[in-house]
């Protein structure tokens, strides 16, 4: 449907299939008056939205986007909503940093029989677009270039790691390295002021292990291509943290 | 699966290094000392403090040792006090909304598409099966404009929403040196203050918050229609 230029705005509603959908249903039986901005779109449950197409279709130049679903207990699926909220919230405070108003975003709850509240929530969210305008779009501003302040100070001393127990760290490796598959650290790369992920078999390769501000890689990430594979990895804290995150979801 | 891992000093910022030693055509050597490390290249000396040459992460860094090791050596680092906001998040907050969209412009026409990003991400275990790959359902074309890469970058962001532990590796392989860690911070701020101070990656028992629910909700309020 075009938009009726100076009178309209582009909204787009993701509506749940059992809930707000009749909800909006029922407005419509009861003539319920309603400004006209909102194109619906019927999803089988709240849960069912992808936060990214909300995003997508503000990038694409929609004012504003509505998601409606069942109340939360309500859900035809029992926890969909409940899922959606968690989702559609942190979605509404990842909005500003991206420069997206997140007044032009909201979810709200619209049951079957409460056409009333549907009428309601379509007229107050339309008004709130309406007072905002069209929506800026990505490609409109001159593109502004800043750089980030990195003159920090550290919540602990830095320093090179030199003094570290590498000697003892590589004979625990050794240790293992029997009954391990591959043990993932870091090597030396191209110069000495860089370096390359490495992958320890033998004891030679264990010898081949660095310690220092360069390891700047995160081993972590050749994880996933070892399931089911018994393997070891050198990490520093930040990695370690990775792996958690890769334990707490196998 | 076994941990071994060394408590960490610290990391260089190596685009920053790089950035400073300027054109060179060999690096001779590099010598160490406690407080930083002396790059030779063509013969000439550059000398770079950790203190001023260490990534953005690193200074806000909690978790110098590693939070599960099965061989943990040296001594624990100690850290004082919590860690405020990151930088690259700290530039983003001091704009208004029109200035962000106007950086995110700028800096998405910088982007190459190379998916560095993704590809350096220990956290993006999708791999060959990425949705920004996918044909059906068709989340994103091959055009190159700055709202397909934001849009990518945005893909990327959510589906670490809870998830991402802050490593920096992303902004790290960024070619072009995009801040796009601050995507992935603003959403960490937000987890963290949504479900009580959760910080990824510190507890393997724990369920990530998007992957579980309440039914009534302490931190979120759902809006009224007055």
């Amino acid at each position: 449907m075009p938009v009726l230029n100076g009178k309209e705005l582009r909204i787009v509603g993701f509506l749940c299939n059992w809930c707000s959908y009749g909800g909006a249903d029922t407005a419509g039986v009861a003539r319920a008056t309603q400004p006209t901005d909102l194109r619906v779109i019927r999803v089988p449950c709240s849960g069912r939205i992808d936060p990214l197409f909300i995003v997508k279709a503000l990038l694409n130049g929609a004012d504003g986007v509505l998601v409606s679903g069942c109340h939360p207990r309500d859900c035809h699926y029992a926890a969909g909503n409940f899922y959606a909220r968690r989702r559609l919230e942190v979605l509404k405070q990842f909005l500003p940093v991206l420069g997206i108003d997140e007044r032009r975003f909201e979810y709200t709850w619209v049951s079957a029989s409460e056409g009333q509240r549907w009428q309601q929530v379509v007229t107050v969210f339309t008004d709130r677009i309406h007072k905002l305008g069209p929506a800026p779009q990505l490609d409109d501003p001159e593109p502004l270039l800043k750089i980030a302040d990195m003159a920090l100070t550290s919540l602990r001393s830095l320093g090179t790691g030199q003094k570290a127990a590498l000697a003892e760290l590589k004979e625990a490796i050794k240790a293992k390295l029997p009954e391990l598959d591959c043990v993932i650290g870091w090597q030396q790369g191209y110069d000495a002021a860089h370096t390359v992920p490495l992958f320890m078999k033998t004891p030679e390769d264990v010898d081949k292990l660095v310690w220092g501000p360069f390891n700047v890689n995160n081993p972590a990430v050749y994880l996933p291509t070892f399931k089911g594979k018994k393997v070891g990895i050198v990490v520093k804290g930040c990695d370690s943290r990775s792996v958690v995150e890769l334990l707490q979801e196998t | 699966m076994t941990i071994f891992a060394l408590p960490c000093e610290g990391t260089l910022d190596m685009a920053r290094v790089n950035q400073d030693l300027g054109r060179y055509t060999k690096i001779d050597g590099v010598t160490y000392d406690e407080a930083g490390v002396t790059i030779t290249a063509d013969g000439k000396d550059h000398r770079f403090c950790m203190t001023d040459y260490a990534q953005g992460k690193c200074y806000g860094c909690t978790t110098p040792s590693a939070v599960l090791a099965d061989t943990l050596l040296g001594q624990p680092v100690k850290v004082d006090g919590a860690a405020g906001t990151p930088p690259e998040l700290a530039l983003l907050d001091s704009m208004s909304l029109d200035e962000r969209l106007a950086f995110w412009r700028g800096q998405m026409d910088r982007c190459l598409r190379c998916y560095a990003c993704r590809n350096a991400c220990p956290m993006c275990v999708c791999r060959d099966y990425c949705v920004s790959d996918s044909r059906d359902p068709h989340w994103m074309t091959q055009e190159d404009s700055a709202k397909e890469k934001l849009f990518f970058q945005t893909i990327h962001a959510m589906h670490l929403a809870g998830r991402c532990t802050g490593c920096g590796e992303c902004q790290r392989a960024c070619p072009v040196g995009i801040p796009i860690m601050a995507l992935r911070q603003q959403i960490a701020r937000a987890v963290a203050q949504l479900f009580d101070g959760y910080q990824p990656g510190l507890n393997p028992d724990e369920v990530p918050p998007l992957l579980g629910y309440e039914v009534v909700e302490k931190n979120i309020h759902e809006r009224d229609w007055k």
